[in-house]
């Protein structure tokens, strides 16, 4: 896929893998692979400015969980009710943007 | 999951020194357990794929991407004032240029220009008994040697990368090396403990004379100490870098250099993967790209111009390879003899079984210590391929 278009909608995309539960780093970019059939393919690199960015801003908030292979908690990503508010926000901003795209016409869906 | 200790954390410490740079103590440890977390667990994926845990670290330190990339990020996060994020910028720069230096090189920088063949000129070889017919006039044949004239184009089809005598010297004095150019146009390269490798051919216009780009390059790597680092990166104006001298292949030779340098490198990475670098006898072949010829699309995980190698077994002893650039999608185009492959992890696991698809290794041959090929083994996400 574009990288820009990763890029442009990572908050909304890292606030939806984190809706249901908490996650770790590593489990975060699994999970994204895993539930969009290796689509979202994160540089691994760039997630961790993100998720320290998401919690700086209060939309996620960090816990600690079981000993990783450190021997260090590792570190969870929840998402705050502030976060929720945003994921909604952004939600709505998505569905606007690509329904005007489609009504653009041509043969997107 | 294995428990399996890991064998290189100076490459890990290193990492982690840098990417987690500049950041208040507390949050610099914080990203540093994280990162430190995330390279161990993913390790720990790729041992049980197969990798040793040096290859396995090795490939999750370069998943995670430059450190620099982390660095950055975490700057703007932790809002430092412009001027100090202007001074870690720059700051971060150096960090990046001594980063590179502990994996790679970027000391004081060594031009060295490479020609094409030049279209008139005389083309030597060492006269030997099994000397093909070139169907070209001869100009000189004595001492050994026999030079051809080249008069026009048409003489030579395929023009290869050169490198001047000068130059090679240049070069060889990194690892100790030296050239010598006999009276009879004998040219050797070697150390002065005796230990040489003797060129076969040589070109020269006038005074000048030239030697084939890849034979300095072997020359190079042959005669350097087993502790020496030798990377190489790039294609078209490839780049090497020796111990803490950088090498910048210029000229315009084009993809002639990058196809002449890393087609060498093959031979030295099916000795490295397959027979662990012990004296053994193999022969290889370089699958030529046709429409009729299984072109494997390849997705990986490495970045734009990353040049991999496929190799996959054709016979007792016998080898079939292919090396491509990674394109900007991450993906590679590499040809094979076969339309299914399926990715292995260990040189040991090449030999075909009938009616299953043909184990195939893919190795990262740009940036990763020449002296340890091994260590560019990857496995990609996908277990196998088929060939469009």
């Amino acid at each position: 896929m574009n990288p820009d278009l990763l890029r442009g909608n990572l908050d909304l995309i890292l606030l939806t893998l984190l809706e249901q539960h908490p996650l770790y780093g590593f489990a975060i970019i699994q999970a994204a692979r895993d539930r969009t059939g290796g689509y979202f393919d994160f540089k691994e690199g760039s997630l961790y400015p993100a998720l320290h960015r998401l919690e700086a801003e209060g939309l996620l908030a960090a816990q600690h969980g079981e000993t990783g292979r450190n021997g260090k908690p590792r570190k969870y990503y929840a998402i705050t009710d502030r976060g929720r508010q945003t994921l909604n926000a952004k939600r709505q901003e998505f569905a606007a943007f690509a329904g005007a795209v489609r009504s653009l016409g041509g043969t997107g869906a | 999951m294995t428990t399996a200790a890991h064998t290189t954390p100076r490459a890990l410490t290193a990492y982690l020194t840098r990417a987690t740079w500049g950041l208040p103590e507390a949050r610099r440890q914080e990203l540093w357990d994280e990162l430190e977390e995330h390279i161990l667990t993913r390790a720990d994926h790729l041992i049980l794929s197969g990798l040793t845990p040096t290859q396995a670290t090795a490939q999750a330190i370069r998943e995670l991407g430059p450190p620099t990339r982390v660095t950055l990020g975490m700057a703007k996060v932790y809002t430092m004032p412009k001027l100090i994020l202007t001074a870690a910028t720059l700051a971060l720069a150096l960090s990046a240029s001594l980063y590179a230096l502990a994996g790679g090189s970027v000391g004081p920088i060594l031009n060295i220009p490479v020609v094409q063949q030049p279209k008139i000129g005389l083309l030597c070889v060492t006269d030997t008994p099994n000397l093909p017919n070139l169907n070209l006039p001869i100009d000189t044949r004595s001492g050994g040697k026999i030079c051809y004239r080249l008069t026009s184009e048409r003489d030579l089809t395929s023009r290869p990368a050169l490198i001047s005598v000068q130059s090679a010297a240049q070069m060889l004095a990194l690892v100790g090396g030296t050239v010598t150019t006999h009276p009879d146009g004998r040219i050797e390269m070697g150390r002065p403990n005796g230990t040489w490798t003797r060129m076969q051919f040589a070109f020269s216009e006038g005074s000048q004379r030239y030697i084939f780009a890849h034979s300095v390059f072997d020359a190079l790597i042959n005669l350097r100490n087993h502790d020496e680092d030798i990377r190489i990166s790039g294609f078209d104006q490839p780049a090497l870098s020796v111990n803490d001298q950088q090498i910048n292949l210029t000229g315009t030779a084009g993809t002639h250099v990058g196809n002449t340098l890393y087609s060498s490198l093959i031979g030295n990475a099916v000795a490295a993967v397959v027979y662990g670098n012990s004296d053994s006898r193999f022969n290889f072949t370089q699958v030529q790209a046709a429409s009729t010829v299984p072109a494997h699309q390849i997705r990986t995980r490495l970045k734009a111009g990353e040049v991999i190698a496929l190799i996959t077994q054709s016979g007792q002893n016998s080898y079939s390879t292919d090396f491509g650039r990674v394109q900007s999608d991450g993906s590679v185009l590499l040809h094979a003899q076969t339309k299914r492959l399926r990715f292995v992890s260990r040189g040991a696991d090449l030999t075909t079984r009938r009616n299953e698809a043909a184990p195939a290794l893919l190795i990262q041959l740009s940036n990763v210590p020449l002296n340890d090929l091994k260590s560019g083994i990857f496995v990609p996400a996908q277990a196998t391929s088929n060939a469009r």
